[in-house]
């Protein structure tokens, strides 16, 4: 047999991870082939990074075997894994943003010693940009940088360590789709260089661009093809285990009065600059406006400073009529605005609160819920375990403490409160990410009823999937401003992907 | 065949069974670990244990001493609770007592009207004086962004530098006093005993007055809903319209106010007299009984009573065993490591796994 | 007042300046590398005050000043571990274990020390404390010698302290590793580097310089021990960081500001001031409390500070 001549660069038996009494990954095996991309592919919580930080050292499987080379090896630390060579990228950046670029790609090296340095490993770094044409500053500071740039650093530093087999964790989420494009000739560029790579990712479209592709479901393996054998839907059924579609029924509905006006708002970062430029749009009744963009081009200074948390510079805020410039959160919830976060964890909900509390957050002083200054917890259970009942969230009780549930169990207490509370206008930014398919499929279903009754929704979200399916009208938002603004079914992924990358387009509606 | 294996799990919640069999084994282990240090000094640990028990509840009379020990201690570790369950970290309990019982004192220097006026406002002038120092704290956060465990550190210095002006200038200070100490606080200012020939005063009265209105304040009010959010999570509490601002400042005065109060309950139910030394100490000890009752106001009464009864019966076992009495306060800080060591402990438990071979 | 007497005065009080300077540099400068590597430890002040319990007894017990020195140093280095095993790797929260260790320090020391009084027959023995090193050459240099080298030869270990934490931190690849620890410690653990390891060498390096601190205080400066003799240094330690940005430098600077208030509280009731005393003796903690309000700045506060590491 061809592989007794030569060893898979990377071979998987039969690796299981537990956690307590879950198993995260069980019975997994697999085989790189030098020089070729190998896809983990699976929906949230199937095991994909979890599988990727036990190739890497970060974690200690239970049982089963890793071969490097057919050699048989233990990873105790991510250093053994490095020492053969496995560097990984991992999803949420590893850097330090006070640091330079070389500091960051040095760090944890000794080639000098004591010493620092830099300058004379500066010039090994530069020609390994140069070889696979990435343009960094070395010098810069990696906040300075954009998160494109970030990820640059991310891969430099794992070839600097002299990765050979390279594990990147979904590492076109934070990318427009042309600097995804570029990521993939560097990959194959790689490839021929006979260094392989595993990449993780639940992109469809991009998983066909790879060789080999591993499906994972719930923490198994239900799939493994070479990418030309199959199609977008056979994955999808193999990683859901239904066939599933995500286009939503949209009824069609003439949109109403004017809602949510914002006129001329500016809006200064933490560090002071300005992160929303000058942008006005307006939302009416019965419609979903899409903010389409890169997270980071001002969506989350304009969410805050639309709910009151992050005071304007300049500009109006109104809805119906009601001027809510300068307002605190307590007068936006008061006339109606709902919120729904990105960061559920930090944003939306007390971790040490119970689901109970959590559902009546903000909302403690109305007279629902209290009577004068002291709280009514016989209304406030009532009407816990009837947003139990209704949004169906899983809980062993309505005093669970939250941080022990589920993102989408999380996200359902906020969708309880914040649709309980709202009277207008929703507010939803990333209101799906991290969320397993059928989450977002009821999270998708609920904006449109909510749509039907006449609410004014702002939805953000990096997938244009989403939001072509959602979305009355769709906004593209690049560096705090708006590109242009389109009626859903007269744009396209790719005009949009032109925008978010900051490219003009003519025809603006 | 089945075979039973252990597997060390992490719980969820210790829950309050588990918190109370911490408490209970931090407080053993704190005693077989001071036992062991006097033995070492060749003291005769058991006698001198068993003087401390005698001390502290031999009689009615010495529970009733407990008691009023406990008060002030119940005071500072309602105060750090409060500051700490909102999690800002102020550890001026022992300023704000001092400032309680300062400004109290200040208005008997020159008021002279009956008990019945006198007491109240003696008692309003503590929390005021505490309060104000607390909400000076919260003030210099919110305003200039001075982090709150410096300035209240350094607001314990400079009170306890201004009470030695006050007493060496002998402002405060008889001219033929040679201990650095007021006069007597005249009698219509004392707080009154509970009843005729009783040991317990009001100050105790107060005491659990003060732990049963932070109960239902901090778990039934609204204002202790959003304390406990901003606690939980200040981002989640600010975009849900808790003002962070606002909520530093109410918190660190009642925190403060219960502090002072607590300097009043002790100058003016025991003491009668403010000294540089008098009151050293309770802030610390409220900061440790307050963080082994879990931060709850039920809980802070049992563990102060506890705490009460060591700091009485170490005064007796001083008289008796000759141990000086200053091994307690270094006793209730080994109760409080042993304590944080056993709640990593007790976050963990053994489960039994049944496998099929 | 004659112009020689104004002189003579300036020239002991700016000499007295850098003498109180020494421990608290030590403590600041030891406390830098901890909080740099992300371990935000409030103990120092029991630390320092163990120490010098431990300095002293050992000198009065063996008659040796070095054997004190060295048991000052080694007590300083046994509390901060003691901190490295609470909030490195049992993850105790960081705040309250070092007012623990603070606590335990004053209640323990304030105990051994009455019970020892008794044991020296109740009177409290005094040591002949470390005597001043002038530098040949550089102490004849008229106003600045005196100042400046003729001081203890700790005083110039302080002072090179600085620099050598500074070339550490800034100019070798260990010190970059410990810079990164405050700010992202997965950026260590991703690359296979231990950061427990390098936490509790940080630690093991501050008790260190805590314990030398607190040896200082009672072998250099006086000449016994004293109940709570720290006096809340190692809590100025603390502001002093916050003040200087965690940087060598700017420390430097606010530690020498700290020293020359409580020199000048010593010097004023000797030429006649009439302030209260006590207000000077509050003035560094007054200045800490304004020092902070001026401060605009947190720029180099390590992200990571206080945040017990997970590898999640």
């Amino acid at each position: 047999m061809q592989s007794e001549q030569h060893p898979p660069h990377l071979e998987v038996r039969k690796l299981t991870k537990m956690f307590g009494a879950l198993s995260a990954n069980s019975d997994v095996s697999f085989k790189v082939v030098r020089g070729e991309i190998l896809c983990l592919l699976g929906e949230n919580g199937a095991g994909k990074s979890t599988l990727s930080s036990c190739l890497c050292g970060f974690y200690q499987p239970d049982s089963g075997q890793i071969f490097c080379d057919g050699v048989p090896v233990l990873f105790n630390s991510p250093r053994d894994a490095i020492a053969r060579g496995i560097g990984m990228v991992h999803q949420h950046f590893v850097l330090v943003q006070s640091m330079t670029v070389i500091e960051n790609i040095v760090l944890g090296t000794h080639d000098h010693g004591w010493a620092l340095g830099l300058d004379e490993t500066a010039e090994k770094i530069r020609n390994l940009c140069i070889h696979y044409s990435i343009s960094l500053d070395l010098y810069a500071k990696v906040w300075q940088l954009s998160v494109g740039e970030q990820q640059w650093v991310e891969i430099v530093k794992v070839l600097f360590f002299g990765a050979e087999l390279l594990i990147l964790d979904e590492p076109t989420a934070v990318l427009t789709p042309r600097e995804s494009e570029k990521l993939f000739a560097i990959l194959r560029k790689m490839t021929t260089d006979h260094l392989s790579i595993i990449l993780i990712s639940h992109k469809l479209g991009e998983v066909l661009q790879s060789d080999q592709i591993v499906v994972l479901r719930k923490g198994k393996i239900v799939g493994n093809v070479r990418a030309v054998d199959v199609t977008e839907s056979d994955l999808t059924s193999m990683m859901v285990g239904r066939p599933i579609m995500l286009r939503t029924n949209r009824k069609d509905i003439t949109p109403g009065a004017p809602m949510l006006q914002v006129s001329n708002l500016t809006v200064l970062s933490d560090k002071g600059q300005s992160a929303v430029n000058d942008m006005s749009f307006t939302v009416h009744e019965h419609e979903i406006l899409g903010i389409a963009g890169v997270s980071g081009n001002g969506q989350t200074e304009l969410f805050e400073a639309l709910v009151g948390v992050r005071d304007s510079e300049a500009g109006r805020i109104q809805l119906s009529g009601v001027d809510l410039t300068h307002q605190g959160p307590m007068d936006v919830i008061a006339n109606g605005i709902g919120y729904i976060p990105d960061d559920r964890f930090r944003s939306g909900l007390v971790g040490s609160f119970s689901v109970e509390e959590n559902v009546i957050l903000g909302l403690q002083k109305r007279e629902e819920f209290a009577d004068g200054p002291i709280l009514n917890r016989r209304h406030i259970r009532d009407f816990a375990e009837d947003a139990i009942d209704r949004f169906g969230i899983v809980a062993r009780s309505v005093q669970t403490r939250t941080d022990t549930l589920s993102g989408g169990n999380a996200q359902k207490i906020i969708l309880a409160r914040e649709f309980w509370s709202a009277t207008k206008c929703i507010l939803a930014n990333q209101p799906t990410r991290g969320l397993d398919v059928g989450i977002i499929e009821y999270v998708h279903q609920i904006l449109l009823e909510k749509r039907c009754e006449g609410f004014a929704i702002v939805l953000a979200s990096e997938e244009l999937e989403d939001i072509l399916a959602l979305s009355d009208r769709i906004a593209v938002i690049f560096k705090g401003q708006i590109m242009g603004v389109f009626r859903a079914g007269e744009t396209n992924i790719d005009q949009l992907g032109l925008l978010m990358a900051g490219q003009m387009v003519e025809n603006v509606a | 065949m089945t075979i039973s294996d252990y597997r060390i799990e992490k719980r969820a919640d210790v829950g309050m069974i588990g918190l109370f069999a911490q408490a209970l084994v931090a407080i053993a282990l704190a005693f077989i670990a001071s036992g062991l240090l006097l033995t070492v000094l060749g003291f005769d640990s058991v006698a001198a244990f068993d003087a401390l028990r005698k001390g502290a509840f031999g009689t009615w009379r010495n529970v009733q001493g407990s008691l009023v020990h406990a008060a002030p201690l119940a005071f500072t570790g309602l105060a750090v609770a409060v500051a700490f369950r909102a999690r800002i970290w102020s550890i001026g309990q022992e300023g704000q007592l001092f400032a309680g019982a300062m400004l109290a004192y200040f208005f008997t220097t020159f008021l002279n009207l009956p008990a019945i006026i006198t007491v109240p406002l003696v008692i309003l002038a503590g929390a005021l004086g505490g309060g104000l120092i607390g909400g000076l704290s919260g003030k210099l956060k919110t305003r200039f962004n001075v982090d709150v465990i410096v300035s209240t550190v350094m607001l314990n210095y400079i009170i306890a530098y201004l009470l030695s002006y006050l007493l060496t200038s002998r402002i405060w200070m008889a001219p033929d006093e040679y201990y650095l100490q007021t006069d007597r606080i005249p009698q219509e200012a004392r707080l009154p005993n509970l009843w005729r020939g009783a040991d317990l005063h009001l100050g105790v009265a107060l005491a659990v007055l003060a732990i049963i209105v932070l109960h239902v304040l901090i778990n039934r009010t609204t204002f202790g809903f959003s304390m406990r959010a901003f606690g939980g999570n200040p981002v989640a509490a600010r975009f849900k319209g808790i003002e962070p601002r606002r909520m530093i400042v109410i918190v660190l005065t009642l925190s403060g106010a219960l502090a002072g109060l607590g300097g009043v309950v002790q100058s003016f139910g025991v003491d009668f007299r403010l000294s540089q030394t008098f009151l050293y100490g309770y802030g610390s000890a409220g900061l440790i009984v307050a963080v082994i009752a879990g931060l709850r106001p039920l809980s802070i009464g049992l563990v102060a009573f506890i705490f009460g009864a060591l700091a009485k019966g170490g005064l007796f076992m001083q008289v008796m065993a000759d141990v000086s009495s200053a091994i307690i306060s270094a006793m209730q800080a080994i109760i409080l490591m042993f304590f944080l060591v056993t709640s990593v402990l007790f976050q963990y438990r053994l489960r039994r796994v049944d496998r099929d071979v | 007042m004659s112009e020689l007497f104004t002189q003579a005065i300036l020239v002991s009080m700016f000499s007295a300046t850098v003498r109180i300077a020494a421990p608290l540099l030590l403590v600041s400068i030891g406390e830098l590398v901890v909080q740099r590597a992300g371990i935000w430890f409030l103990g120092v002040e029991g630390s320092m005050l163990m120490a010098a319990f431990t300095a002293y007894f050992a000198s009065v017990a063996s008659s040796s000043l070095y054997i004190g020195l060295l048991a000052g140093i080694v007590m300083g280095i046994a509390v901060h571990l003691s901190m490295a095993v609470a909030a490195v790797t049992l993850k105790i929260n960081q705040f309250i274990i070092g007012l623990g260790i603070n606590l335990l320090a004053s209640g323990l020391t304030l105990f051994l020390y009455r019970e020892s009084f008794k044991m020296f027959g109740g009177e409290v023995p005094t040591i002949r404390p470390f005597e001043t090193v002038a530098l040949p050459g550089l102490s004849q240099i008229p106003i600045l010698g005196e100042i400046l080298f003729n001081q203890h030869i700790f005083t110039y270990l302080a002072f090179a302290m600085v620099g050598v934490v500074w070339a550490f931190l800034y100019r070798t690849r260990y010190g970059l590793e410990i810079r990164a620890l405050g700010e992202n410690p997965k950026a260590l653990d991703t690359k296979g580097l231990s950061v427990s390891g390098r936490q509790y060498a940080a630690l093991a390096f501050g008790g260190t310089m805590a314990g030398l601190a607190g040896a200082v205080l009672v072998l250099a400066l006086t000449d016994r021990f004293v109940p709570n003799m720290t006096n809340g240094r190692g809590w100025l330690a603390i502001v002093i960081i916050i003040a200087g940005n965690w940087k060598p430098l700017p420390i430097l600077l606010a530690v020498l500001v700290f020293a020359f208030l409580e020199a000048f509280q010593l010097q004023a009731q000797g030429i006649g001031f009439n302030i209260p005393y006590q207000l000077l003796l509050a003035l560094p903690y007054i200045g800490a409390i304004v020092a902070m309000m001026g401060l605009r700045w947190r720029s180099e506060q390590p992200e990571y500070l206080g945040v017990p590491y997970h590898r999640e």
